[in-house]
């Protein structure tokens, strides 16, 4: 029976194969998940350099939405706008400056209208002509946007669950002073387009000296809306309120005379008006009526507090930082940076984080 | 009369309060009005701001321990963005916690937490607010004057009837973590930071895992990664308390796709012509044989 034999001795080796195949495929997944294994836990000493977050390389990495040509297979369309082009700004966050929304046409009833199945905000408004505006909800940077020459700028949130959230916005001058932190909390409902219009992003306020000689003029200075009448206001026994007004790149200028000023430590804000909308008022710029003259050093983007890994932004790593120290002792190290930073009484608490609240760049 | 008096039940709300002129007021309200052992309570921690704009909160609520259980909180419609401290038991009677609003707020009844208690005897029952730190939006920290309104809540016998269910099936929000490398945390050592909001039932707990082959483990922000080398995929889960889980993957500086690591691909490729070998070596066994 040699077709038998055949077929017997066929089967045999059929089956031998497959086992030593078998075996052999095993070991050699075995070695190739020990070999990811060991990848990973890249044991004895690590050497780390350079920047985590690798903005500017092209590549989207963890934190970023993209980065220079990589958008991560975002559009305008999928950022919530109806048409444009999508880019990426220099911090690696989308730029919908040339993304346009066409809100679809409202059945009316007070500023909402109907959406798909979640909800959306657009928010609307005046910042400064050609300025970067910043949108934060709950905090967190949602949207980035380029007023237009005339300061007027939109911005659409979209995928929005519903409930109450935060939103907050800021803008940037000319010169990268960043103007006072709007918040608007604003409840939600699936389906709606909510509708923040009317925003007038307070101006910015910054001044030539730090110590002005009492007698001599102080600058005052900063950016509205364009030909916006701008208020200000300094603070001494008394206030004294003057006025200026802006030019059509928004800029504005007042040559404040301090010989009306006690010696000492004053604070002056600002406050715009642009047809009939009147701005919250500025941040404050501290400066001192003395005996001599110091002059400001040219304007720094970086927050002045807050800041604790110096990157000019403050945001959820500060707080972090911030937060693995909260009331616990500090180290020699990091009660430098504390002193530096945040209010300097050697101890990280509550009053810290407001602080760093107040600063906050998302 | 004194019977039905005895048996009605109450949540009084305000007992203590007489608001200081122009201080921020911190209050403790319930909307529930007959409670029996058994009963679900929910208790609201909400501020007016009186005009002045606030941006951190740090507050202490007692309640009784031997008439109230702490279920839980809800932050799901906090004015709070950041929670510097969840809402957590401090003993068996006090619950603290702390967080900000960046920009902060003017509001005349701004929602901060949800606490959920269970009714578990009779009798009446305090909650109070203990210290507790208003803070202005001054970028000096600058404490506001503070008015507490506490919350008196009697109960009697009778059978439970409050039941509470979460209706939330919305995964918690997208959020992007991110690697912290700084000399002051974990000495230099890397870690993760994460944050995100849920609306409809709050975040109840974060979980990571490192590489396809970890095991996930609750954390808290900032976790300090196992895998220093940075070349292993995170995975950071956020769960609500409704327990949907909303998952975020994110590849560190150092990671590569396997198709792009040599070490791996050169492992591989040894592998495959040792088999390869080994394979021709039985073959040829056989064939002799």
């Amino acid at each position: 029976m040699p077709g038998l034999s055949l077929k017997v001795s066929l089967a045999r080796n059929v089956r031998r194969a497959s086992i030593l195949g078998g075996i052999l495929l095993s070991v050699f997944f075995i070695l190739v998940q020990i070999t990811f294994a060991q990848s990973g836990v890249g044991g004895g000493t690590v050497q780390i350099a350079g920047i985590v977050v690798g903005c500017g390389n092209g590549i989207v990495e963890g934190g970023e939405e993209c980065d220079g040509g990589a958008l991560a297979g975002a559009t305008c369309r999928t950022r919530g706008f109806t048409s444009g082009l999508l880019t990426c700004t220099a911090s690696c966050v989308y730029n919908t400056t040339s993304c346009v929304y066409t809100p679809p046409v409202s059945s009316g009833g007070g500023g909402s209208g109907s959406t798909n199945n979640t909800a959306q905000v657009v928010l609307t408004g005046r910042a400064y002509p050609h300025s970067q505006v910043t949108v934060l909800k709950d905090a967190q940077v949602v949207a980035t946007t380029i007023a237009d020459n005339t300061a007027h700028f939109q911005v659409l949130v979209k995928g929005l669950a519903a409930g109450t959230y935060i939103f907050s916005l800021y803008s940037e001058d000319t010169k990268g002073v960043r103007s006072a932190l709007l918040t608007f909390p604003v409840t939600v409902t699936r389906g709606i387009l909510d509708k923040i219009d009317s925003i007038f992003v307070s101006p910015t306020l910054t001044g030539d000296k730090l110590q002005v000689k009492r007698g001599e003029p102080i600058v005052l200075f900063g950016q509205s809306a364009p030909i916006a009448n701008v208020t200000i206001e300094v603070n001494s026994d008394e206030s004294h309120f003057v006025k200026t007004a802006a030019g059509s790149d928004g800029v504005y200028l007042y040559n404040f005379d301090t010989s009306i000023l006690e010696l000492g430590q004053h604070h002056a804000r600002a406050r715009s008006t642009a047809d009939a909308v009147i701005s919250p008022q500025s941040s404050a710029y501290g400066f001192t009526v003395g005996t001599t003259n110091i002059f400001a050093p040219a304007s720094t983007t970086c927050p002045t507090k807050g800041d604790l890994n110096s990157d000019c932004r403050v945001n959820l790593v500060d707080f972090s930082i911030a937060a693995f120290w909260y009331q616990k002792i500090l180290s020699p190290a990091f009660i430098i940076r504390e002193r530096a930073h945040l209010n300097g009484d050697g101890k990280v608490n509550i009053i810290d984080f407001s602080i760093m609240a107040f600063h906050w760049t998302g | 009369m004194r019977t039905l008096l005895l048996l009605f039940i109450v949540v009084s709300g305000m007992f203590s309060a007489v608001p200081l002129a122009d201080a921020s007021v911190i209050s403790l309200e319930s909307d529930f009005g007959s409670l029996h052992v058994g009963d679900k309570v929910t208790v609201q921690v909400r501020v007016d701001t009186e005009l002045q704009t606030i941006n951190a909160i740090e507050s202490t609520v007692t309640f009784p321990s031997d008439l109230l259980a702490y279920e839980a909180s809800d932050d799901s419609d906090s004015v709070v963005s950041l929670w510097v401290e969840k809402p957590q038991l401090v003993g068996v009677s006090d619950l603290h916690f702390s967080g900000v609003t960046p920009g902060g707020f003017i509001e005349a009844n701004a929602q901060v937490l949800t606490l959920m208690f269970t009714v578990i005897a009779t009798g009446q029952a305090f909650l109070t607010i203990g210290d507790t730190a208003l803070l202005l939006h001054d970028g000096s920290g600058t404490a506001a004057s503070v008015a507490k309104q506490s919350l008196h809540i009697s109960v009697i016998n009778g059978t439970s009837a409050i039941t509470m269910q979460t209706v939330d099936t919305e995964i918690p929000e997208h959020f992007v973590p991110t690697v912290l490398i700084d000399p002051d945390v974990f000495d230099g050592r890397p870690a993760l930071i994460f944050a995100t909001n849920d609306k409809g039932s709050g975040i109840d707990t974060y979980e990571v895992r490192e590489g396809w082959w970890g095991r996930s483990i609750t954390a808290q922000s900032p976790y300090e990664i196992i895998h220093q080398s940075l070349d292993t995929v995170f995975y950071v889960k956020a769960i609500d308390r409704a327990g949907n889980v909303r998952a975020e993957t994110f590849y560190p500086h150092n990671w590569r796709p396997w198709y792009k690591a040599p070490e791996i691909l050169g492992t591989i490729l040894v592998l495959c012509v040792l088999m390869l070998g080994l394979v021709g070596m039985w073959y040829r066994r056989q064939y002799r044989s």
